[in-house]
């Protein structure tokens, strides 16, 4: 077999093209989207959860921690809009929403915490910290359930 | 006395000027993710480099030439430019990610926005590389990277179970939530940033810079040989703090930020000072050494009066190739590309790009004509021999690994 120029660039521009997303038709590769989403929101719930500590603690500058935090808010924000678009191969399916409430949540909980942080705010900054814990607990049952879904772990 | 100054010196300098953009990124990702089962990797890579850095130093001190200029040399012109297109072409790609680190370090100081900063180390980079002296450059930000010292100090303070982390570090495996493309796909990513290539092009025209001969090759040992490993240490710090902080918390590193928060939780705010000061030095002397390196190369292949040792309007091409990278770098980071992103890529093409720079330097320093009685010894032949295989292994590796775990995800 001889290889050409225009055969290589039809290879090439194949290739291309199949690493194009593509609406998720595949139930299982759905899943692993989700489960991803929601890990990743806990890793950004975790920073915020470790950095607003450090805050309450005074072990950390408050233009360090607004830094990390601001950062974290903005890359938590892409996943979930990420997230959000991509379709789900059924419609009927609660998983979309539970990952859309509980990320939003996240997100709801980080800014939060920026704001208190920025303002200085010790009472604000505890509650925000209260309820980051709360969502990350939230996190960890979702992702035990996409992980499991029949729920037979442990049994 | 002066004697042992000078080597103290040289081998601090040689630890705090060790680490750059690309290991505190990859040590902190991998360390979070991996924990320590890829410290090998880091022995692998801090033995790899002290191999051709001290090959590469006898050949300046005894040749009195830097390695582009006997690349042409002895590879011929084609081939040589080839090897200049790879080598400079991953260099800028470095030079690119240490000004974005030094950005994100003043921003993490600062909490002003890291792009805003970019236009400013560009300028201050370009100044430090157009009026500083080489031996002062090279003394201040080695001596200010020793800051990174911090990470060890914070990984004692932790008071983590030592024997388990020995244990991790002795007996490698894939983690259960990664699979074994990732796994080596980081592993390439570790020994790129270990032996990145412009580590020898500026050690090698730095021997020039500092006019060594024959007989400065023991104090260019005891700087590579004691220096860089210990320099090593910093980089094992990194990842085993962030393994015990970030990791155990299932937070994956995706910012300079984050991989300062182990040093927050074990020390503080002290702590913190020390990591930005590091932070800072580090990138800085890089974006500075990335910077001589592309202006390095260019002007050793072609020819052209190079160095920081001449006024710089008797080398006028290489301070023009100079600003040209870094209004270059600076362009393309206010594209608005993302400094993190950039280093994890400069570190995967790094990798690719090794043997372009490391099969001339083993050429070159087994040739008698260069050499004398100073050529290759059977030792240094085995191990750059062994290493030539490795990085062809991951050079060939790294491009399809990239592609297969979508960069590492």
């Amino acid at each position: 077999m001889r290889w050409t120029a225009p055969g290589v660039g039809a290879i090439a521009l194949a290739l291309l093209l199949c690493s194009c997303a593509a609406p998720r038709d595949d139930p299982e590769a759905y899943l692993g989207d989700s489960l991803s989403t929601v890990e990743t929101v806990a890793s950004y719930v975790a920073t915020a959860q470790l950095t607003a500590s450090a805050v309450r603690d005074g072990r950390v500058f408050v233009p360090s921690a607004n830094v990390v935090l601001s950062e974290t808010m903005q890359s938590l924000s892409d996943t979930v809009s990420t997230y959000g678009l991509v379709e789900p191969p059924d419609e009927r399916s609660p998983m979309r929403a539970q990952v859309l409430d509980v990320s939003r949540r996240a997100e709801d909980s980080v800014f939060s915490t920026l704001t208190a942080v920025r303002r200085g705010d010790t009472a604000a900054l505890d509650a925000s910290i209260d309820r980051l814990t709360a969502v990350d607990a939230d996190l960890s049952s979702l992702a035990t359930r996409l992980e499991d879904p029949s729920g037979r772990r442990g049994e | 006395m002066k004697k042992m100054f000078a080597l103290a010196l040289g081998i601090l300098t040689a630890i705090g000027g060790f680490v750059d953009i690309g290991d505190l990124v990859t040590n902190a990702v991998v360390g979070s993710r991996f924990g320590l089962s890829l410290a090998w990797v880091v022995v692998l890579g801090v033995v790899g480099i002290c191999v051709f850095a001290e090959m590469s130093g006898r050949v300046a001190a005894v040749s009195g030439r830097a390695t582009f200029s006997l690349v042409r040399q002895r590879l011929g012109p084609r081939l040589g430019f080839v090897n200049l297109c790879g080598s400079v072409a991953v260099t800028a790609l470095t030079y690119i990610a240490e000004i974005g680190g030094v950005a994100l370090a003043l921003e993490l100081a600062s909490s002003i926005n890291a792009y805003l900063w970019i236009p400013v180390v560009g300028l201050l980079v370009w100044i430090v590389l157009w009026r500083v002296k080489f031996d002062i450059m090279e003394n201040v930000f080695g001596l200010a990277g020793l800051a990174l010292v911090v990470f060890g100090v914070s990984l004692w303070a932790l008071k983590p179970d030592f024997a388990s982390l020995a244990t991790q570090a002795l007996h490698p495996s894939v983690p259960a939530t990664e699979g074994t493309p990732t796994y080596l796909y980081y592993a390439v990513a570790l020994f790129g940033a270990a032996m990145t290539p412009y580590e020898v092009f500026f050690f090698s025209s730095g021997g020039i810079e500092e006019k060594w001969t024959a007989k400065d090759i023991p104090v260019m040992r005891s700087n590579v040989f004691v220096g860089f490993p210990l320099g090593g240490l910093i980089s094992l710090a990194i990842a085993a703090t962030s393994m015990l902080v970030l990791g155990s918390s299932g937070i994956d590193v995706e910012s300079l930020g984050q991989v300062a928060l182990p040093v927050v939780v074990a020390l503080g705010k002290v702590g913190l000072i020390f990591a930005l000061v590091g932070f800072f030095a580090a990138t800085f002397g890089a974006a500075c050494e990335t910077g001589l390196s592309v202006g390095y190369s260019i002007s050793q292949y072609f020819g052209w009066q190079w160095g920081k040792f001449v006024a710089p309007r008797r080398a006028a091409r290489f301070h023009v190739v100079m600003l040209i990278a870094t209004i270059m770098a600076v362009g393309v980071l206010l594209t608005t590309a993302d400094p993190i992103k950039v280093t994890e890529y400069s570190v995967v093409f790094s990798a690719v790009a090794l043997p372009l720079t490391y099969l001339p330097i083993l050429v070159v320093a087994n040739d008698t004509r260069y050499m004398g009685a100073h050529v290759n010894g059977r030792l240094a032949n085995v191990l750059g021999s062994f290493y030539l295989v490795v990085i062809l292994i991951a050079s060939l590796a790294a491009i399809p690994l990239m592609v297969l775990t979508k960069a590492g995800q």
